[in-house]
C-alpha cells in the first residue's frame, strides 16, 4: 500500500484535471441549478434528489458539482477518495467530448442500457486508480451494485460488471484503458509518485 | 394498390418486430481491436478497445478469449501480446 495522498496533493491534483479539460467545480450544496436537476431526475426514476445531493458528484458540460471541497477530507469522501472522484468525473467529460454533449445526455438520460454503459466505463476509472495506488483489484461486482442507485435494470448491472471484469483483467495485467485515467496517472507519475504502489515493475 | 398494400404490410412486419436481439446480455466478443459486451436490450456495445490501451508492453495490445479466473467467467478483455491469448492455447 502506498502513502496516503496530502491535502495539498489533492488540490494541486483537482487544479491540473480542471486546467486540462477546462472544467470548473461548484459547490453543489449551493447550486440552485442542482435542486432542479435533483428534482428532474427523481421525476424520471433516475435517481433520488436528496442522494444526489448528499453523496454524487454530478458533472453537466465542463461544470463539476461536488459534495465536498477538494482537499478537506470528509468521513464519506476521503482524500485519495476525492482524487478518485476527479477523475470519474473527468471521464464522463471524454465522454461528452467524444459522443457530443447533446447526445451523451439524451442517451444518459433516456437510456437506461446507455446510461449503465457509460457509467462502467467511468468506474473502470476507479479500477484503474485503485490499482495504480494499492495493486490490487476491486470487485468488478462490488462496483457494478453502485448502478443501483442510477434508475437502471438487473440486467444492466450484470452487464455492467461484464464490462468491468474485463476492464480489471486487462488493469491487472497493467494496461490503462481510460483517457482521464491516463491523464491522470501521468500526472501523478510526475508529482506525486509516492502515492503508486510498490514493488512497480 | 397491390403495390401499397404489400408496402404497408411489410413496415408493418418490420415495426411488429421491434428492437432486435442479436446477441445473449453479458456475452462477450471480439470485433477487430474491440471487445464487445452484449448490452442489457441483447445489442452488440464497444467496452474496450485494445488499440488504445497503454501498459509497459508495445506494441498494441490485443483483444483475446480469456478463460474463468478469480475475477469473473470466461470472456474477452484487452492483454498484452506477450501474453495473448490464453484460452486459445486449449
Amino acid at each position: 500500500m502506498a502513502s496516503d495522498p496530502t491535502a495539498a496533493q489533492v488540490t494541486a491534483f483537482w487544479d491540473a484535471m480542471q486546467a486540462r479539460y477546462g472544467t470548473r467545480i461548484i459547490d453543489k450544496s449551493s447550486a440552485a441549478e442542482m435542486r432542479l436537476v435533483g428534482w428532474f431526475l427523481e421525476r424520471i426514476g433516475v435517481l433520488d434528489a436528496a442522494t444526489l445531493l448528499e453523496r454524487f458528484t454530478t458533472t453537466i458540460g465542463r461544470r463539476i458539482y461536488v459534495p465536498f471541497t477538494p482537499g478537506t477530507p470528509t468521513p464519506r469522501h476521503g482524500l485519495w477518495s476525492q482524487m478518485v472522484i476527479c477523475v470519474h468525473e473527468h471521464q464522463h467529460v471524454e465522454q461528452q467530448d467524444r459522443d457530443g454533449t447533446f447526445t451523451f445526455a439524451l442517451r444518459y438520460l433516456s437510456s437506461r442500457a446507455a446510461r449503465a454503459a457509460y457509467e462502467a466505463d467511468a468506474y473502470r476509472c476507479n479500477l484503474e486508480l485503485h490499482h495504480w495506488h494499492t495493486g490490487t483489484i476491486r470487485s468488478p461486482r462490488e462496483l457494478a451494485e453502485r448502478l443501483r442507485s442510477y434508475g437502471v435494470r438487473e440486467a444492466d448491472i450484470d452487464v455492467a460488471e461484464t464490462t468491468l471484469i474485463a476492464a480489471a483483467r486487462t488493469v491487472k495485467a497493467g494496461g490503462l484503458i481510460t483517457p482521464a485515467s491516463k491523464v491522470a496517472v501521468a500526472w501523478l507519475r510526475q508529482h506525486a509518485p509516492q502515492l503508486e504502489h510498490r514493488g512497480v515493475a | 394498390m397491390k403495390h401499397l398494400i404489400a408496402t404497408a404490410a411489410f413496415t408493418a412486419t418490420l415495426c411488429a418486430c421491434g428492437p432486435m436481439h442479436v446477441c445473449t446480455p453479458t456475452e462477450t466478443r471480439c470485433a477487430g481491436s474491440f471487445v464487445e459486451v452484449c448490452d442489457a436490450d441483447g445489442r452488440w456495445s464497444p467496452a474496450e478497445d485494445c488499440a488504445g490501451v497503454v501498459g509497459a508492453d508495445e506494441p498494441a495490445w490485443v483483444c483475446c478469449a480469456v478463460p474463468a479466473d478469480e475475477l469473473g467467467p470466461a470472456g474477452h478483455a484487452c492483454l498484452p501480446p506477450d501474453v495473448a491469448c490464453p484460452a486459445e492455447e486449449e
